[in-house]
């Protein structure tokens, strides 16, 4: 912004509030909104099991699937036979540090072992090499991120951007897996900014809650899943 | 922005008299109404989460010069790009004059009332760019030239079978697309991600701002808003200024909100919260090169400082148009704006001026449901009789909506009904022409401009004795004696 327009966008404001009246308007910042001692007691943590629960029965209700499994070798059993029953063995993904910072060491070397590979990520910044890059991208079937924090209210799961932490991979492909750990559940998303200081941070240029598979209801109303985003996602807790 | 407003009352008309329309508004509102009660059940305190999202809006409304400024520094601090756009034509200049510097020939938008208000798709192809509107009912809209009815639901007023013979149409899709709503979809899908890929440019609108990360929220349901936002390798990002909260679990609050009271969902499927363009340097693997932030004034400001302020604490949900009995009725198209139903009403005339929109306030039974189901609880009925007595006051105004005849007529009046003899008299002739006129006590048809009464129902002919008559039969003796001396003192 020049200093002009911020000058001018200043002056117009400063001269408008003089005369605002804005009802229910206070000087200070309200103060956060303390929920029921029900919904307190379950942001803290301490019950996962009732949080995983409200988790898997908010994104069944969506037609999204959830499988728990005990280790990172269950959570690589679990994507190799996703990826067998889409036919694949190229993922397109996050890295093994990208896992490795959300508490998920080893499974990118697990699935190497299975015969699985993950597909390069860096796009070109711009250019015909940009479009060539994303236009080899797309048809890849299956795509393969961690999550940061689980919201069991909603069902949704939540994506940082980063090093090695790809956008496309949660979004290009008709077909998503997250791998999420049952300790980085949270209520609502109002719990996930208070418990989570480094997510309210914005610690990437992206972050994102996805609640679902992607859908439209624009015609008729009718719904139908995988307009734009994946049409579904796979959710392994760990 | 609108369609020509002196015909408000043909386009109602119109709406009223298409059986089609009709039908589509009956079933959508009754689902949208319910889902959206059924999930606010889930809150465990709906009201006190509104009072909070209503102080929130208030709070920073009021310290919006604050706000913007933070927000700002904010977005540069990550590598964005900030423009406060005056007027209208400051920001179609600014994306313009940004499309034609970076050489952009394809661009791709997601759904923002804000380039609609802009009118800015019509602007940016005259640079020589192609556009295309991503969102499936936007997209719909675009194809067709026609425009949307619903904030949230832009094509209800379509019917399937209308979707796939425009598809069949305007881009070639085959019978065996067509099939199905899922089908139709997956078309839509395919035919648009080669739009994505292509694309140098993707434009959003902005559902929150939020000044201590400097990050834009934009919320779809279809995905649309990710691709937007990833890959083109320039983002601008287009808000409304009061489109903007302080923190994020301020933000956190408005869509819980938003969600529920749009579509009852408790968040909308991709909330997508961006800060500052991809960054590289740290490794990111994906994400557009440049983000830009225009920050439209356009008339908001002029609002803030003025009676009808409290219109901008608006989320943009659609919950005041699925509860309107007016909008139930008339759909979207009859307000002849871009943003329909109660809050349209408020804020069309308070950013337009009342001169050219001052039917709007008049369109509502001030029944006061907007304002129940407002997840902020806005007063429009309030404002909508602020915006009445104003056009009261704008000659233009009286003199557009009240036709010369109809002043003659009402001056006419008032000089009679101060005369009570005349008036006694006029009244029984009128009675008695109304007598010979009626069939069977009821009139069906009046004479000239007065037909407008009679155009939708009949009217009743005047009983054979005035209400003077009866009263002074019934009251015959001591009693009417009684009431005219007291009267007369």
């Amino acid at each position: 912004m020049t200093p002009e327009n911020r000058e001018q966008m200043l002056r117009v404001l400063r001269d408008s509030l003089k005369s605002a009246n804005l009802p229910a308007a206070t000087p200070e910042h309200p103060a956060s909104l303390v929920y029921s001692d029900e919904r307190t007691a379950w942001s803290s943590g301490t019950d996962i099991d009732t949080l995983t629960m409200r988790f898997r029965k908010e994104l069944d209700a969506l037609a999204g699937v959830t499988y728990p499994v005990e280790s990172v070798d269950e959570a690589a059993a679990q994507i190799a036979e996703l990826a067998q029953r889409f036919d694949t063995t190229r993922l397109l993904g996050w890295d093994a540090a990208a896992f490795e910072s959300i508490g998920v060491p080893g499974l990118i070397d697990r699935l190497t072992a299975r015969g699985l590979s993950m597909v390069a990520q860096q796009v070109p910044f711009s250019g015909d090499a940009r479009r060539d890059c994303l236009t080899g991208l797309d048809p890849l079937p299956l795509g393969l991120t961690g999550a940061d924090a689980g919201l069991a209210e909603s069902g949704s799961i939540v994506l940082s951007s980063g090093p090695g932490r790809g956008r496309l991979a949660s979004l290009m492909v008709p077909v998503h897996i997250a791998v999420l750990r049952r300790d980085r559940m949270v209520f609502a998303l109002s719990d996930l900014f208070r418990l989570r200081p480094d997510l309210a941070a914005m610690p990437g240029s992206n972050l994102v809650c996805i609640t679902g598979p992607s859908r439209t209801a624009d015609i008729e109303m009718t719904l139908s899943r995988g307009v734009h985003g994946p049409r579904e996602i796979h959710v392994i807790l760990l | 922005m609108s369609v020509a407003p002196a015909t408000f009352y043909k386009r109602v008309e119109e709406a009223i008299g298409d059986q089609r329309l009709q039908g589509a508004l009956d079933l959508a509102m009754a689902r949208l109404q319910a889902t959206r009660s059924a999930s606010l059940k889930t809150f465990p305190d709906s009201d006190a989460v509104r009072d909070q999202a209503r102080r929130i809006r208030a709070h920073t409304l009021s310290r919006l010069d604050h706000y913007l400024d933070e927000f700002t520094r904010n977005v540069e601090a990550k590598g964005g790009t900030v423009f406060y756009a005056h007027t209208a034509a400051d920001a179609v200049r600014y994306v313009c004059d940004l499309a034609r510097a970076k050489g952009v020939q394809s661009v791709v938008k997601s759904k923002s009332m804000v380039t609609e208000e802009l009118e800015l798709n019509g602007y940016l192809e005259a640079t020589g760019a192609t556009i295309v509107e991503t969102d499936l009912g936007e997209w719909v809209v675009q194809l067709a030239h026609d425009h949307p009815s619903h904030i949230v639901a832009p094509i209800i007023h379509w019917t399937r079978e209308d979707v796939a013979k425009l598809f069949k149409k305007e881009v070639g899709a085959t019978d065996e697309d067509l099939v199905d709503v899922p089908q139709m979809t997956a078309f839509a899908r395919r035919t648009l991600r080669r739009a994505f890929l292509q694309a140098d440019m993707g434009i959003s609108g902005v559902n929150f701002a939020i000044a201590s990360t400097g990050s834009v929220t934009i919320c779809t349901n279809e995905g649309n808003g990710r691709l937007t936002t990833t890959l083109p390798r320039i983002h601008v990002a287009m808000m409304g200024i009061e489109r903007i909260v302080p923190t994020p679990e301020d933000l956190a609050i408005m869509l819980q909100m938003l969600g529920r009271s749009a579509t009852g969902q408790k968040l909308t499927v991709y909330t997508n919260m961006l800060t500052g363009p991809r960054r590289q340097q740290e490794g990111e693997p994906d994400g557009p090169e440049e983000l830009h932030v225009v920050m439209l004034d356009n008339g908001r400001s002029k609002l803030l400082g003025g009676e009808l302020g409290e219109i901008l604490y608006c989320i943009r949900c659609g919950a005041c148009l699925n509860i309107c009995p007016v909008y139930q009725e008339i759909g979207g198209h009859a307000y002849g704006s871009v943003y329909p139903g109660p809050v349209g009403a408020v804020l069309t005339p308070g950013l337009r001026g009342i001169a050219d929109f001052h039917e709007l306030p008049n369109a509502s039974s001030l029944c006061g449901a907007c304002r129940e189901v407002c997840p902020v609880r806005i007063d429009i009925p309030r404002m909508l009789l602020k915006l009445r007595e104003e056009a009261t006051h704008d000659p233009q105004v009286v003199a557009k909506a009240t036709p010369l005849w109809l002043r003659m007529g009402l001056r006419g009046y008032r000089w009679m009904a101060l005369r009570p003899g005349l008036f006694r008299f006029a009244g029984r002739a009128g009675g008695v022409m109304m007598r010979l006129m009626a069939r069977d006590g009821w009139i069906k048809k009046l004479p000239g401009p007065l037909g407008g009464w009679t155009q939708s129902r009949d009217f009743p002919a005047a009983p054979a004795k005035s209400f003077t008559q009866r009263w002074q039969e019934q009251h015959k003796g001591g009693q009417a004696k009684q009431q005219e001396r007291s009267a007369r003192s």
